[in-house]
């Protein structure tokens, strides 16, 4: 089913689909290797938008649509990692908490400089002992006068080091905890009380980097309670609200590296027959090839589907699961059977194919786990709220 | 059949245990991964074990033991680290040519520095291009009493200063009407003069195994150096392959346990939801299947090299090791990262790193599909 995008976003499509070929591949291994974007390409990033792809033009961004913002982040998935790590985490989970439920003041305030690529966002969820099980974490925030005094640890922050803001989820009642007693707070970097650890090594998403993150009676004003004052104890939902948003964008990611992989791996056959290896030689990897076609193929129909849907305002809560359990898990499929028509040269990262494998791996993990999405979507079947059980 | 190691056997695994319990220090381990350096003082105290000379006889200084106590002595170490085991399972990588078509001064020269953990070993087969092993172009021209040899092989492990010397596949016959038949395996000492080494470059896994490009300009080496009779090298190849097969099967094996190990005792500890995440069905049934797995893999490459050690070398049997404990250790290190969360992601937490290792070992010594080839054209009596 063909959705209908305008010619205005085709164009722009197009913009971005040449940046990443003529910008961002050239330098994909050196900023494997260097673990770090160079920062004349953040500014060639901030330039054209892609900060502000979700926020409304009012505040500066670009006012993407839903199925817009997944076309986009399948182009830029089509090299490292990173470059979406770094823009999707920003204007995504660092940011969608204000964007969703933010006062008027907050989205004036915040997001035009976040939609410039100015500031860049992070979300400040997860702790040691608070993974899957968000409920469980500890960082507490306790009222002072005219502030809020945060206390406590968080882990695996993306974006940590260059963020000028944490969308930062915190206890606010002990007792009542995720049942309304947690709260969503906007922390700029220079408030005092927040040290950000070095980064982590990690097995890939190289250019990306996750930090430790530790509040020490940080000192938060009131005004930065996400929506208000009202909204002290509604930020758990806050939190799963921005989360679910994530996942069709996870989806995106998943398919546009899924996509690149398949491609690459088309040129390989062609090389292979070049030098002489026949159909017959070859048939295995032709049937792979068709497999992987098959899989992207049913991605991509499900993924702007569900797009499609948000956009008409419709609930997409176990799409976005579907999805992401579905376009990350074959993204691992793929590269692992790229690997294997590549074969020896597959093992070079100058040849991609491994990088992608180890890329890709995370989108499994992060952004709510497949088990954690298996949870969410048997529950929808069964109807588990309703019942009871 | 006696599905049981025997005292001795039993003896050498406990040996081993013992080893990677005393040598195998994650700080140490952890530094050397990072500079991705050869762990060479591990390596030199495994030959106080015996273990780069367990299969050579003991007048090659070796410990006159066999294919099955190879095998087991791989597999306990790559699961006391799949990066440190690699290094020393492969240290030896080649050996078995020389052992079972080297000369007596062949042998005599080569061995005991091997066994010594002296040098590494090295085979110098594929060539860049998509050159087939059979339309191979590196080529060994008479000349006066040697061998001159020009050419360029690819992705040769053990490459570069602490090679020994290179067993290199040449074109000796450039005339065979079967361009096969025309190849030969020549023993090219590391310090001749013409030899230039490259390295690979950045990879997906075993980083800490050199791996480099090797080209050799008119490299010459004394008549001797043929290894066995001359245009055999396809065949001496190919008995060669059933050994590291059989070993990347062991690696694997060990790989795929020592993930299996480090997320079973991460699940039993770590606490989500108010209980430990092996109290989750889900978790349970995984780590069923992957147990499952492990045990078939286990069984598969103890039979093929139990068929080695009596004189059944068999490629069917080693190519469905290879094949069968490679992808097993690839599915199993996967799993393990995703019982890990967010900390499998984490290089600190080390099964990531025994994953690339075991996707590794699923693509040396011939991928999924080269090994299928093998075994069928074994089912069907192709010669």
């Amino acid at each position: 089913m063909d959705y209908k995008i305008s010619e205005e976003f085709n164009v722009f499509r197009t913009t971005i689909k040449d940046f990443v070929g003529q910008e961002l591949e050239p330098i994909s291994l050196q900023v494997e290797e260097a673990n770090e974007i160079p920062e004349p390409i953040m500014d060639r990033i901030r330039e054209l938008g892609l900060f502000g792809m979700p926020i409304p033009k009012e505040y500066g961004g670009l006012g993407l649509s839903t199925l817009e913002e997944v076309m986009i982040y399948e182009e830029i998935t089509r090299t490292n990692a990173c470059f979406r790590s770094r823009i999707g985490t920003s204007n995504g989970i660092g940011s969608m908490g204000i964007l969703c439920d933010g006062t008027d003041e907050q989205k004036r305030k915040y997001l035009p400089r976040i939609a410039s690529g100015e500031w860049t966002t992070a979300f400040a969820l997860t702790e040691p002992d608070a993974g899957s099980d968000a409920a469980n974490i500890r960082t507490s925030a306790v009222v002072d006068g005219d502030f809020w005094i945060l206390n406590g640890t968080k882990q695996f922050i993306t974006n940590a080091e260059c963020a000028q803001l944490f969308t930062t989820i915190a206890v606010t009642d002990e007792v009542k905890r995720a049942r309304g007693g947690v709260t969503a707070f906007i922390v700029e970097k220079d408030m005092p009380g927040i040290s950000v650890g070095p980064a982590d090594i990690k097995m890939g998403l190289k250019g990306s980097h996750t930090h430790e993150v530790i509040f020490s009676d940080c000192r938060v004003p009131k005004e930065n309670v996400i929506g208000g004052a009202s909204m002290v104890g509604k930020g758990f939902s806050t939190a799963m609200r921005v989360l679910d948003k994530g996942r069709l964008s996870m989806g995106a990611c998943a398919l546009g590296g899924s996509q690149k992989i398949l491609e690459l791996c088309i040129d390989r056959v062609h090389q292979r027959m070049d030098r002489g290896e026949t159909t017959a030689d070859l048939q295995a990897v032709h049937f792979a090839l068709a497999d992987m076609a098959i899989q992207v193929h049913a991605a991509r129909q499900m993924l702007h589907h569900a797009a499609v849907k948000r956009d008409r305002g419709e609930n997409v809560t176990l799409e976005a699961s579907m999805i992401k359990v579905f376009a990350t898990e074959m993204a691992s499929r793929i590269a692992s059977n790229a690997m294997d028509i590549f074969e020896t040269d597959g093992l070079l990262t100058k040849n991609r194919i491994e990088m992608f494998l180890r890329d890709v791996r995370l989108y499994r993990i992060y952004e709510g786990t497949s088990e954690i999405q298996r949870l969410i979507i048997s529950r929808g079947l069964l109807d588990l709220k309703r019942t009871g059980k | 059949m006696i599905f049981q190691l025997d005292k001795m056997q039993k003896q050498i695994r406990k040996a081993v245990v013992d080893f990677v319990r005393g040598e195998f220090k994650k700080d140490l381990v952890d530094d050397l991964v990072r500079a991705k350096v050869y762990p060479e003082k591990i390596w030199k105290k495994s030959s106080e074990l015996g273990f780069p000379g367990i299969a050579f006889p003991e007048e090659s200084h070796g410990e006159g033991l066999g294919a099955f106590e190879k095998t087991i002595i791989a597999e306990e170490l790559c699961r006391g680290d799949s990066s440190v085991g690699a290094c020393l399972a492969q240290a030896g990588y080649g050996a078995e040519i020389l052992l079972q078509y080297g000369s007596g001064s062949q042998k005599g020269a080569w061995l005991p520095k091997i066994a010594a953990a002296q040098i590494l070993c090295t085979v110098a087969v594929a060539e860049p291009g998509g050159v087939t092993v059979a339309t191979t172009q590196t080529a060994a021209v008479r000349d006066g009493d040697h061998w001159k040899i020009d050419g360029h092989k690819t992705f040769v492990r053990n490459a570069g200063s602490l090679a020994g010397m290179y067993i290199v596949l040449c074109r000796t016959d450039a005339n065979a009407i079967a361009p096969e038949q025309g190849l030969s395996l020549i023993l090219v000492e590391a310090d001749r003069a013409g030899i230039h080494v490259s390295d690979s470059g950045a990879r997906l896994g075993q980083r800490q195994i050199p791996a480099g490009e090797v080209r050799f300009d008119s490299v010459c080496v004394p008549m001797d150096n043929l290894i066995g009779k001359e245009n055999q090298g396809i065949r001496q190849l190919g008995d060669f392959l059933n050994h590291a097969r059989l070993s990347t099967a062991a690696q694997s094996l060990g790989i795929a346990q020592g993930a299996f190990d480090r997320a079973f005792a991460y699940v039993q500890q770590r606490e989500q939801f108010r209980k430990k995440i092996i109290d989750f069905q889900v978790t349970r049934h995984k780590l069923a299947d992957l147990a499952t797995e492990i045990e078939a893999a286990r069984l598969l490459t103890y039979q093929a090299a139990w068929a080695v050690d009596n004189d059944r070398a068999d490629a069917r049997l080693c190519a469905m090791a290879k094949m069968h404990a490679a992808r097993t250790a690839v599915a199993v290190c996967d799993e393990a990262i995703q019982l890990l969360g967010g900390y499998g992601y984490m290089q600190e937490y080390e099964v990531e790193r025994f994953f690339r290792d075991a996707k590794t070992a699923d693509i040396i010594d011939g991928s999924r599909n080269a090994q299928k080839d093998v075994i069928i054209d074994a089912l069907i009596g192709k010669k």
